[in-house]
């Protein structure tokens, strides 16, 4: 059997590293930031031993290595990188040119705290910066889901219909430095899965000199098609993502037997459940063990895990969640100054408030874990906790965690 | 409550220790003190020991070690702050004649007891 | 349903010094009880800005049947190797030590300060490591030693396991690093339980 296939133990940054191998990624640009050095470490060392067929470029900045993916994909490559935090941060101008141009990169995220102070660990702050420069992102919750999530990326990304670039983040630390065993598949049936890289570019863009044509010039305001109009294609191309995913998904399981949900959100014990929290990454993935706890004392409790962030799961969550008496939204992350302070929490909040089966749904925020802090199952069990005794009372529970509307668990001085 | 609003004030006014209940009355920024910074000493598992006889006191040790806990003494011998050094031997790497001299922590234990 | 908050898998502490192996060493514990048929293992080391010398910490989680969905630090270990035992003098550490504790110590190491455990036991790795010239840059590394010596007291895995494992990983060194492991697989004893 070979290195590439099989159960194999890996760190979860290795994951993606070898998802983008058996992806058959032609360019990578690379520039190191903890905690996702290692994805590019390893691919360097695979194309270095010549294990994968790659052009590997050693960038002098996060900014220059999106500006070399554009150009790469302009000239129709599958193109691949992986950065984090400040990165991100640095690389944000040509991020939103990336997805402008409406081109399928494929780039990881070891989300990590934003500086000052200065932080490594999980948080996914970093990404929330980005949310809505029109890239399609999800959030992982393992490292058998990073392997996969790389592979359906591109299925989706490559869509004619959605030509979006693919963002995928995971908690640094927590599951790029932590290993697991995870699955990796034979490499013909993932040459099946994915669709083939066109010989002559994609459909909408290609750099030759035969075929000469011009883009990214400036269009006055009033000139008509014009900015708005391509902005509103932008717009729609996430729309259309939606069933897109949902159909990859689906494709996934029948070809790969691992389950995603429906690609947007995966559900679990939601059905009959009356609690209903809303919670992404790993923290979720942990949650899944307080949900058993909590109904085995007899807590109708369910987690839906919030696996898509751009486009936002909207029709999802209500279907999800419309027969609940009250959610909670727990994030990990900060949007400072907004309706809750945690982004998933306030966009949720907006999202059920046009339905008519959810208008009324009382939405609990959450913040928790932020900078990479423990989150042991005690402390959410007592979310759920929280979340019952808000809806016996009929009003928020007051305690030292709650600031305005939402409440801060594990913060220091408070029991 | 607002202790904090002094620690920009002059060394000697300023707080010895941050102490908070909360994170409510934290200063809006995180703040160490020179003094209060993370003491290394702990992570050593060699020591420098400087040889008098032969040390010449050119001050390289000085100069090199990253940490800034080497000093000059009053008699003009360096003197090692075994608070903040950890250990790393650059001091014995570029000492010229050899003075400095990295012996594991438990001799330099039991030879500070005798 | 016996759904519980209380774990149903093996854990593992680390305590060592950066540069003795300790975070090698929970990645290598998993490979081991990987290759030996556990279903599910997960290694979670605890990195920060840390450097050569400066006490670190490392978990392993081992399941033999059910996932391993808990991510979160380990509070109360089933069993803990402890790299350096002058690491016992930071009483966070001290304190912290809960279930089987095997340390790396020659045999005259006072254990008082940790009275409380009560089950030790103590192997010499460091000397093995130098006898069998495990050193890098001057420094012994104790993973695969403490790592022999903890089959000995658990019987998780078997030598031969180790064996297979070390020489796909580390290539023409894994069979140095058996030697060593094995000797300090005979020679741990126990002092206390």
């Amino acid at each position: 059997m070979s290195e590439f296939e099989g159960k194999r133990l890996v760190k979860g940054n290795f994951a993606a590293s070898y998802a983008a191998r058996a992806a058959n990624v032609q360019v990578v640009t690379a520039f190191p930031i903890t905690p996702q050095t290692l994805v590019v470490e390893k691919i360097s060392e695979l194309v270095d031993s010549g294990k994968m067929n790659c052009e590997f470029v050693r960038m002098e900045s996060e900014h220059s290595v999106m500006a070399g993916l554009i150009g790469a994909s302009y000239a129709g490559a599958r193109t691949f990188s992986a950065t984090s935090g400040q990165g991100l941060l640095y690389m944000a101008e040509p991020v939103h040119w990336a997805a402008g141009t409406r081109l399928p990169i494929v780039m990881t995220i070891a989300s990590r705290g934003i500086a000052p102070p200065w932080n490594i660990w999980a948080d996914f702050s970093d990404i929330v910066t980005q949310r809505d420069s029109g890239w399609l992102m999800a959030l992982l919750s393992g490292h058998q889901e990073i392997y996969d999530s790389v592979l359906m990326a591109y299925k989706i990304s490559e869509n004619p219909d959605v030509m979006l670039p693919y963002m995928l983040a995971y908690g640094g630390f927590i599951l790029s430095h932590t290993s697991k065993p995870i699955h990796m598949p034979k490499q013909s049936l993932i040459d099946e899965f994915l669709p083939k890289i066109p010989k002559l570019g994609w459909d909408h863009v290609f750099l030759d000199p035969d075929r000469p044509i011009m883009h990214g010039n400036l269009i006055m305001p009033n000139t008509t098609p014009g900015y708005q109009e391509f902005r509103m294609k932008i717009q729609l191309a996430q729309l259309k993502a939606k069933p897109i995913i949902r159909e990859v998904a689906k494709e996934f399981k029948e070809t790969f037997g691992r389950d995603y949900g429906n690609g947007m959100v995966q559900e679990y014990k939601c059905k009959d459940a009356e609690f209903i929290m809303i919670n992404c990454g790993i923290l979720a993935k942990q949650m899944e063990n307080v949900v058993d706890f909590m109904r085995s004392l007899g807590h109708k409790v369910g987690m839906l895990r919030l696996r898509t962030y751009r486009p936002f799961p909207t029709e999802d969550i209500i279907d999800a969640v419309k027969h609940a008496k009250i959610i909670g939204v727990v994030d990990r992350a900060t949007a400072f100054g907004s309706p809750t302070g945690g982004p998933i929490s306030s966009e949720t909040m907006a999202a059920l408030h046009n339905d008519p089966q959810t208008k009324d749904l009382r939405v609990i925020p959450f913040i928790n874990g932020i900078g990479g802090r423990d989150v042991v199952t005690q402390q959410q069990k007592r979310q759920f906790e929280i979340l019952m005794e808000c809806y016996d009372k009929g009003e928020l529970v007051k305690n030292e965690e709650l600031m305005s509307t939402t409440y801060w668990t594990g913060a220091m001085g408070v029991k | 409550m607002s202790d904090w609003k002094n620690i920009c004030k002059d060394k000697d006014s300023r707080p010895k220790e941050q102490k908070y209940k909360n994170w409510k009355e934290l200063t809006p920024i995180p703040i160490s003190f020179p003094d209060n910074a993370m003491q290394t000493g702990n992570w050593r598992s060699f020591r420098p020991v400087l040889d008098k006889e032969k040390c010449t006191k050119c001050g390289i040790c000085w100069l090199y070690c990253p940490e800034g806990t080497i000093k000059q003494g009053e008699d003009g011998y360096y003197v090692i702050d075994l608070t903040y050094c950890k250990g790393c031997g650059i001091c014995a790497h570029e000492c010229p004649v050899g003075a400095m001299e990295m012996v594991t922590e438990e001799e330099a234990q039991e030879s500070d007891v005798e | 349903m016996t759904a519980n908050l209380e774990k149903d898998f093996t854990e593992v502490t680390f305590h060592g010094r950066g540069g003795q192996g300790a975070i090698t060493a929970s990645n290598l514990l998993c490979a081991f009880a990987f290759e030996e048929g556990y279903n599910d293992v997960l290694d979670i080391p605890k990195i920060g800005a840390e450097r050569r010398g400066a006490p670190i910490q490392a978990f392993s989680k081992l399941s033999k049947e059910k996932e391993i969905k808990d991510f979160c630090a380990i509070k109360s270990a089933d069993y803990t190797l402890v790299f350096d035992f002058t690491l016992l003098d930071i009483p966070s550490v001290a304190t912290s030590l809960k279930g089987t504790v095997i340390i790396n110590a020659p045999d005259f190491v006072d254990l008082d300060c940790i009275a409380h455990v009560k089950a030790i036991w103590l192997v010499d790795a460091t000397n093995i490591a130098i006898n069998n010239n495990l050193m890098i840059s001057g420094y012994p590394i104790l993973n695969t030693l403490m790592l022999g010596a903890y089959a000995k007291v658990t019987g998780q895995y078997t030598l031969e396991t180790m064996k297979k494992v070390l020489n796909q990983r580390f290539g023409s060194r894994g069979e140095q690093n058996y030697i060593a492991a094995k000797e300090a697989f005979e020679s741990v004893k126990k002092v206390r339980g």
